[in-house]
């Protein structure tokens, strides 16, 4: 082996560490029974705590994930429609309605959070979970427009024409020829659009009630008062979770890779 | 005839400042073989689109079997178009691509399945069917096209250079079976190509196209036989131009054409002329003989130059030469009905005599004193 092939591969080993070395950790010391940073000796008692005694807890992921289900089904069907019609159509101010819809990537989550508390307040609508599911529809929706806009330029609009030609009205070849086509688009934006509001945390932050706390937030509070294990053990739940749907995801990946 | 007429009314099309159609009028009867023919971006496909109703005109009208259409959208006209890419969905089989309109018309089940059989045995493609178009070649998705648009059973199927994506060989095949496929359903084909021999080939009549204009409508023989400019005469075939000055109205419709250094030329007097006109004539190049030795005993009215033969062409049916006369290159091809071997042959810089009837020489442009 060369100096230069060692060199590389030490490199790279210890960047490996360096992302999981944390992780290994805090999966070690959620089975520690101390409460503190030393080893106590093998335990299940967060887990228990968890699992058991954690309602408010269980109440903030149950709160998550159904506002990641909802946003990310309405600003998947609002994202969908916006990039059919922008790139569809012709029609004055199309270019500045395209920048429009994805200026907020580029905006710092801060300034979208502050700007929609306002609008809440200006609009008089008390802030609840509602509160948080429009504001995760609105940050996820460029990410749609973003996603579904790509794979449609891909895609020659004769065969729009042609459907028409064909005898199709204009809901025949959204329904049977562009939706299918931009399928593997819509998909991505989805996914992409649960995931980032499954862990938002500044918007939400700004926009929950009383109440409508979800999982980044309870977290945040939990470890106000000092790194819990129960977090830990939390921690260990979500990724086993993580790896859990990413390989039962690997073939809806590879079907969006494919197409 | 179960197609339709199409007529266009003073069509003119303006993209900003740029015309790009100007004042077309043509009328297609049922069930003909209609070509529109021209150099690449004369226009063809804007009027083939203002036809299927994907642009409007900027002024004229269209009708169908005497019906103004043009306020119709294009799935409500009765013409359908086999695009210039094609245009196959690619997502679906060979199968549903073609049962995609009677899909749309909610066909039941089993009609669907026995149309598109039918369709897709109508253009010999009956082993493909669960195929995507991506598995296709060229020539297969080429008549998924055809199956898919004449499914509908349209009065007038519009053809955008459909075989240009092709080879050679293919073309000539895919042609045929076009020809064959107009004769059995027998409705209107409208086919824009800007190929000049797939053209004349097939069609029933030919207009002539360029930068947005017409030049001649005709029948193929009529627009290589006598073409109504010096624009049609050369995009239609090669051809030889000669241009000179009445100088004499000889008997029974000739002229005798005064064109300086190659000396005076008979021509028949297709157009009107009087002494002092200048006139433009044409001379096909398989129309002029050639022969290293002088021609003797010709018949009355034939036009005989002396040159020498700058190059030759062997191209295995016929021979090209390229004969200089008097600083003029006359082309002239000549068919190997012997074996060529077997003739006297003639090389390059022999003298050569060329010589053609004056009925085959044609005036395409006359300018009066
Ligand atoms: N949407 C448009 N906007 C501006 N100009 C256009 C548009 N469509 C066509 N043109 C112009 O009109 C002219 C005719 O175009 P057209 O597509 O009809 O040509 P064509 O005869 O079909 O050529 P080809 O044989 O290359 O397909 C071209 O000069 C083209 O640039
Ligand atoms: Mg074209």
């Amino acid at each position: 082996m060369n100096s230069k092939r060692g060199f590389s591969s030490v490199v790279f080993t210890l960047v490996v560490l360096f992302f999981y070395l944390p992780l290994v950790i805090l999966i070690l010391f959620s089975f520690n029974h101390s409460k503190t940073m030393s080893w106590g000796g093998l335990s299940f008692r967060w887990y228990e705590e968890l699992f058991f005694h954690s309602r408010t807890l269980w109440n903030s992921v149950f709160n998550s994930v159904i506002v990641a289900l909802s946003s990310g089904l309405i600003s998947t069907i609002v994202g969908t429609l916006g990039a059919v019609g922008i790139s569809w159509y012709d029609f004055r101010g199309k270019r500045m309605l395209q920048v429009a819809g994805f200026l907020p990537l580029i905006l710092p989550e801060i300034i979208i959070g502050v700007s929609l508390l306002i609008f809440f307040a200006g609009i008089k609508l008390k802030l609840s979970l509602f509160t948080v599911f429009l504001a995760h529809t609105t940050f996820n929706i460029p990410f749609v427009l973003l996603m579904v806009t790509a794979r449609l330029e891909e895609f020659d609009f004769s065969i729009v024409e042609a459907a028409y030609d064909l005898g199709a009205r204009e809901i025949d070849a959204l329904l049977r020829i562009i939706i299918p086509l931009a399928f593997p688009g819509i998909l991505s934006g989805f996914l992409i659009a649960v995931t980032l509001s499954l862990e938002d945390f500044v918007i939400t932050f700004f926009v929950a009630g009383p109440g409508a706390s979800t999982l980044p937030l309870h977290v945040y509070s939990m470890i106000r008062f000092g790194v819990s294990p129960v977090i830990n053990a939390l921690s260990v739940v979500i990724i086993a979770a993580t790896a859990v749907l990413a390989l039962s995801a690997g073939n809806v990946f590879k079907y969006i890779v494919r197409k | 005839m179960k197609g339709s007429s199409i007529r266009t009314e003073k069509i003119s099309k303006r993209f900003g400042s740029f015309e790009a159609l100007h004042d077309i009028t043509i009328s297609i009867n049922k069930g003909e073989f209609f070509s529109l023919l021209g150099p690449s971006g004369c226009g063809k496909t804007t009027l083939l689109r203002i036809i299927a109703g994907f642009e409007n005109p900027t002024a004229g009208e269209l009708y169908l079997d005497d019906r103004e259409i043009l306020a119709l959208p294009p799935n409500k006209r009765h013409i359908n178009t086999v695009f210039q890419n094609y245009a196959l969905f690619p997502h679906l089989s060979v199968f549903e691509n073609v049962a995609f309109p009677l899909r749309l018309k909610k066909t039941g089940k089993r009609q669907i399945q026995t149309t598109v059989e039918e369709y897709l045995d109508l253009v010999k493609l009956t082993a493909e069917t669960n195929k995507l178009p991506q598995q296709l070649s060229g020539g297969q998705k080429q008549r998924v096209a055809i199956a898919r648009a004449l499914i509908n059973q349209p009065s007038v199927l519009l053809l955008d250079e459909p075989l240009s994506a092709l080879d050679a060989k293919l073309r000539q095949h895919m042609l045929i079976e076009l020809d064959a496929i107009h004769d059995k359903v027998g409705i209107t084909f409208i086919y824009v190509t800007h190929d000049q021999q797939e053209a004349i080939s097939v069609s029933d009549r030919v207009a002539v196209f360029n930068a947005g204009k017409i030049h001649q409508i005709g029948t193929p023989v009529e627009i290589y036989e006598s073409p109504a400019d010096g624009f049609v005469a050369i995009f239609i075939g090669e051809t030889n131009f000669i241009t000179g000055t009445v100088r004499e109205m000889a008997d029974n419709g000739y002229a005798l054409i005064d064109t300086g250094p190659i000396g005076s030329l008979i021509v028949n007097a297709d157009k009107k002329v009087s002494i002092g006109d200048t006139v433009k004539m044409t001379v096909r190049p398989e129309k002029i003989n050639i022969s290293a030795e002088d021609p003797q005993q010709l018949a009355a009215h034939v036009n005989v130059l002396r040159g020498s033969v700058e190059e030759i062409i062997y191209t295995g049916f016929q021979s090209k030469y390229f004969v200089n006369v008097a600083d003029t290159l006359f082309r002239v091809f000549k068919q190997h009905i012997n074996c060529r071997l077997n003739e006297k042959s003639i090389s390059w810089k022999d003298r050569a005599f060329i010589w053609w009837s004056a009925d085959d020489g044609y005036m395409v442009e006359v300018v009066h004193r």
